[in-house]
């Protein structure tokens, strides 16, 4: 994280409904403008997720997408338009962003989270948020945040399910310790709405910029599911797994979450 | 019984009551359910063994259940099989 400074008056004057907030206040709102994010994916989820960090005054915002924008992500994926069909889908992200906040630093990559490339694109980076629709991808995230002791929030939707968790490295469950294996019959591509990709994004914005400013851990160690059609909204009690391959090496599972 | 996402859909259905005998265990819930509802249970939410797939996450009560576990249930237990899923 950056050094904090102090607000500026158009910071004030931008941010004063947050800042209102009685355990956030201008220190919280401080520390999200020191902080950098990184968002891997920024589709339907992801989008969500970048577009409330954007608005919520984070400083850096690190975007990871390759590929150009196509008609099929148009349901979905809040930063692009009609108009950047056929354009990269990061720099469609970057635009829309700095329209919203052009006090956001907004840094891109054109490319997809592997393992070539993890620990440089996430270099510096305070959080990270997993939206990414591949497990392939998802592993090699959480296997870079234990090594690096970095907070990753995970999101995830499926029709009109959606769900999120926080790992502490070392102090709550990790992917893998939920999912050891890439779940074989996982499909890129299934059913959904934005609004449920809108709704799961919120929740994984929020949960980082709760980490962020110091507010609540309280999504660390629990999962969060909602159900869209049914209207439910359920918190469940996760534990590590003390043989799990990417953290069952740090502390001892009994002192987690 | 509660089952989402790909189960759910597999199952079509989103929750279900199973009556065990008394003494039950999640091994025998997964027979019940086995016996119930055939393939679409099998293939997606049991390995070949019977066991659940390392691709559901069992929580009983709101409470995630360590991997490999069998637990003895009882009357009014709430469970939930979660299966994995992503972003996109």
């Amino acid at each position: 994280m950056y050094p904090l400074q102090s607000l500026t008056d158009e910071q004030r004057a931008i941010y004063e409904w947050q800042i209102w907030s009685p355990d956030f206040g201008e220190q919280g709102q401080q520390r999200l403008s020191a902080a950098t994010v990184l968002v891997s994916r920024v589709g339907g989820v992801g989008g969500a997720v970048a577009y409330q960090l954007a608005a919520a005054g984070i400083g850096r915002i690190v975007l990871a997408h390759a590929g150009n924008v196509r008609p099929s992500d148009l349901n979905r994926q809040i930063l692009m338009t009609h108009e950047g069909l056929g354009t990269s889908r990061v720099e469609s992200a970057r635009r829309r962003l700095q329209e919203l906040n052009p006090r956001c630093e907004v840094v891109t990559f054109a490319e997809n989270i592997g393992e070539s490339n993890v620990d440089r694109i996430s270099t510096g980076v305070d959080v990270i948020v997993d939206c990414c629709p591949l497990f392939e991808e998802r592993f090699v995230l959480n296997d870079c945040a234990i090594r690096r002791g970095i907070p990753l929030v995970e999101c995830a939707m499926y029709d009109l399910e959606g769900s999120t968790f926080t790992v502490q490295p070392g102090r709550s469950a990790c992917v893998r310790c939920l999912y050891p294996e890439k779940p074989p019959q996982w499909r890129r591509q299934f059913p959904v709405f934005g609004a449920v990709a809108s709704a799961v994004g919120s929740l994984g914005a929020m949960a980082a910029i709760q980490l962020l400013a110091g507010v609540s851990d309280a999504n660390v160690g629990h999962m969060v599911r909602i159900d869209l059609r049914t209207w439910c909204m359920q918190r469940f009690q996760l534990h590590r797994d003390p043989k799990c391959a990417a953290c069952g090496n740090l502390s001892p599972p009994g002192d987690s979450v | 019984m509660h089952f989402t996402a790909q189960l759910k859909r597999s199952l079509g259905m989103a929750t279900d009551k199973v009556l065990l005998p008394l003494g039950g265990t999640t091994a025998d819930l997964w027979l019940a359910l086995a016996n119930r509802f055939g393939a679409p249970f099998t293939d997606v939410a049991l390995e070949v063994d019977g066991r659940l797939a390392s691709s559901m996450l069992l929580c009983i009560n709101q409470v995630q259940v360590p991997r490999g576990a069998e637990r003895a249930l009882r009357d009014g237990d709430e469970v939930h099989v979660i299966s994995a899923i992503s972003g996109g």
